[in-house]
């Protein structure tokens, strides 16, 4: 069982999100937080596409899910909305599996103009899975550098970051400060 | 005129038959069109991931070739977790921003009950709006208890359905004639 889950919806092999959540878990695992990743890339793309509720791996994923006292769900912007395979994964899973549970949505467009995705698509998504929504994350493709060991380039956003990661450590019960030394 | 009726659902039947029944009707009414029904239950379609959309094989390059052939669209979809279908998701990110660029899409759901008919409205029509679509203003939603023995049983649906494909039809030759007229005009 997991302090943290966080969901990762890109399915592209360099994703820019992945790598920004990859950071966010590194930073919260060095607050003792305990974190599982789970990314949409290592579900089997036949369990995805099939519509396979059986799949051993997604009993897994519902099972760590639910234990979570907060979860993170991410997902590049595609086409004004979030990915059709991280929809995928959702559409598998019990209606309730956020049941009272904090989940800080975070997203990365390429564009600003897609920043009300967030509310639109991926909020109604969580709560329609009896979640919680945080006021969540959206960063835009010039604010991140996914080849640097912190990919968050733009001071706004990263002080943005502390302060939407600290609200939901805070809301999930778990608050213990992150440091200021630990994202820099 | 080509009409594609597209079947958002890779599960059930139902969505898939009230595609059928637009399709079916504007065949009985119009010689001069062609319909084809693509049901996404009968393909292997990969994930979207960003690549060029020409650069798929295989059941994804049949179904994106087969789409972007056509001038108009019916889009059927079941709603799961308040939304589309994450699958019909993925079937619109595998295409090119531009698909329904001068295109008419009309569109219709499957679900238990009309409480969710707001999701095309929320979660369809924004999505094929950024795809350039121009959409048919009135979708219709379909209720499980329309069906019976894998047929639409209420005659007021099934209006509403030739309806909602002969508007589609009449749109898109509509949208036709004014770019004819743009096009000489050297406008477009
Ligand atoms: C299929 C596809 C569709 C996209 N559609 C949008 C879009 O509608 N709006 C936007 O702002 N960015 C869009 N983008 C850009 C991505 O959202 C952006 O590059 C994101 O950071 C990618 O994240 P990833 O590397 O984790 O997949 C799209 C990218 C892809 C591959």
């Amino acid at each position: 069982m997991s302090d943290i889950v966080i969901i990762s919806g890109s399915p592209s092999e360099l994703s820019r999100s992945e790598k920004l959540l990859q950071y966010i878990g590194s930073t919260m695992r060095k607050e003792h937080y305990s974190v599982t990743f789970i990314s949409i890339k290592d579900i089997p793309a036949e369990d995805l596409v099939q519509g396979n509720y059986e799949s051993p791996v997604l009993q897994q994923i519902t099972q760590h899910i639910q234990e979570a006292s907060g979860v993170i769900v991410g997902s590049p912007v595609y086409k004004a909305a979030y990915s059709g395979v991280l929809k995928a994964l959702f559409d598998l899973l019990p209606q309730d599996v956020l049941y009272d549970t904090y989940v800080l949505p975070i997203m990365t467009g390429g564009s600003p103009s897609h920043m009300l995705a967030m509310d639109y698509a991926l909020k109604p998504l969580v709560s329609t899975m009896k979640g919680l929504p945080l006021k969540g994350l959206y960063y835009i493709d010039s604010q991140l550098d996914k080849h640097q060991e912190n990919p968050i380039i733009d001071e706004e956003i990263l002080d943005r970051t502390k302060k939407q990661l600290f609200y939901f450590l805070e809301k999930i019960g778990l608050k213990k400060s992150i440091s200021n030394a630990t994202i820099r | 005129m080509k009409i594609i009726g597209i079947s958002g659902s890779i599960v059930g039947t139902k969505t898939r038959i009230a595609v059928e029944a637009v399709l079916d009707k504007l065949k009985a009414q119009h010689t001069n069109i062609e319909v084809e029904l693509i049901n996404l239950g009968d393909y292997q379609l990969v994930f979207s991931d960003g690549r060029d959309y020409r650069d798929y094989t295989g059941d994804t390059k049949t179904v994106i070739d087969k789409i972007m052939s056509a001038d108009a669209y019916i889009i059927g979809t079941p709603i799961f977790q308040a939304s589309i279908p994450g699958t019909l998701k993925n079937l619109l990110d595998l295409l090119p921003n531009t698909v329904f660029k001068n295109k008419i899409v009309g569109m219709l759901a499957t679900g238990g009950t009309a409480r969710h008919y707001l999701v095309l409205e929320q979660q369809l029509k924004p999505i094929l709006s950024y795809m350039g679509a121009m959409l048919v203003p009135k979708y219709v939603f379909v209720e499980e208890k329309c069906f019976q023995n894998k047929a639409i049983i209420d005659d007021e649906v099934l209006l509403r359905l030739a309806k909602l494909g002969n508007d589609t039809l009449h749109m898109a030759a509509a949208l036709k004639e004014i770019m004819k007229t743009q096009e000489s005009a050297h406008l477009y």
